[in-house]
């Protein structure tokens, strides 16, 4: 019982890590550039636009602020959805 | 279902998680951080005293999450089209990032918190 879980975890693992590495070189070779690319450049250039130290977050909520607005709306209609559903009848 | 262990320790950790929380907020613009990961942190201090203290006294509180998220979404709309105003586009650079920070941070806490308080009280409905 305990071999059969065990080799049941190893291939999961061995399966997981098969996808990550597709994944991960489909991007890669599809984008070489992809970590020294123009537009990360002119964000860390442009750093001081926004007052923000921190590169994260001014990506965040300054060059990309909408992204982080669909993402709270996301967040808003995921709860409704979890309220709606897992209410209790009282 | 509560046990004295778990009561005392939260008791001694929460301070501390509580702080750290908001620290991870309202510093996320300086220090690596920032309202989605501070308000996760808060959301786990809400957990914790759910688990500690029971949920016999959470409905109390399930109208006041909820509203705090709610209106997050809101007053995000609302700080980002102050810069409307100035003639500047919307959610535009007027350095109200530490605002909307704090604002994503109540936010995502309020949310989670629902989110885990509405899963953990659930029950198969009887038939």
């Amino acid at each position: 019982m305990t071999k059969m879980k065990w080799f049941t975890y190893l291939l999961s693992a061995i399966i997981l890590m098969t996808f990550g590495l597709i994944f991960f070189s489909t991007v890669f070779l599809s984008y070489p550039d992809v970590l020294h690319s123009e537009m990360s450049l002119y964000y860390l250039d442009h750093l001081s636009l926004t007052k923000a130290v921190n590169a994260v977050s001014a990506i965040l909520l300054d060059f990309r602020a909408y992204d982080t607005l669909g993402e709270i709306l996301v967040l808003f209609a995921t709860i409704s959805g979890v309220m709606l559903i897992l209410r209790r009848e009282t | 279902m509560t046990s004295k262990i778990v009561q005392t320790t939260t008791t001694i950790i929460l301070p501390f998680l509580l702080l750290f929380g908001v620290y991870v907020i309202i510093f996320g613009h300086i220090s690596p951080g920032g309202g989605f990961q501070g308000g996760m942190i808060l959301a786990g201090a809400a957990m914790l005293i759910a688990l500690a203290y029971g949920f016999d006294k959470l409905p109390r509180f399930m109208s006041h999450l909820q509203s705090l998220e709610a209106g997050g979404v809101l007053l995000f709309i609302f700080v980002g089209s102050i810069t409307v105003l100035v003639w500047l586009p919307f959610l535009a650079d007027l350095h109200i990032l530490p605002i909307l920070n704090i604002i994503v941070g109540i936010k995502v806490f309020a949310g989670v918190a629902l989110i885990y308080i509405f899963i953990a009280r659930w029950e198969l409905p009887h038939d």
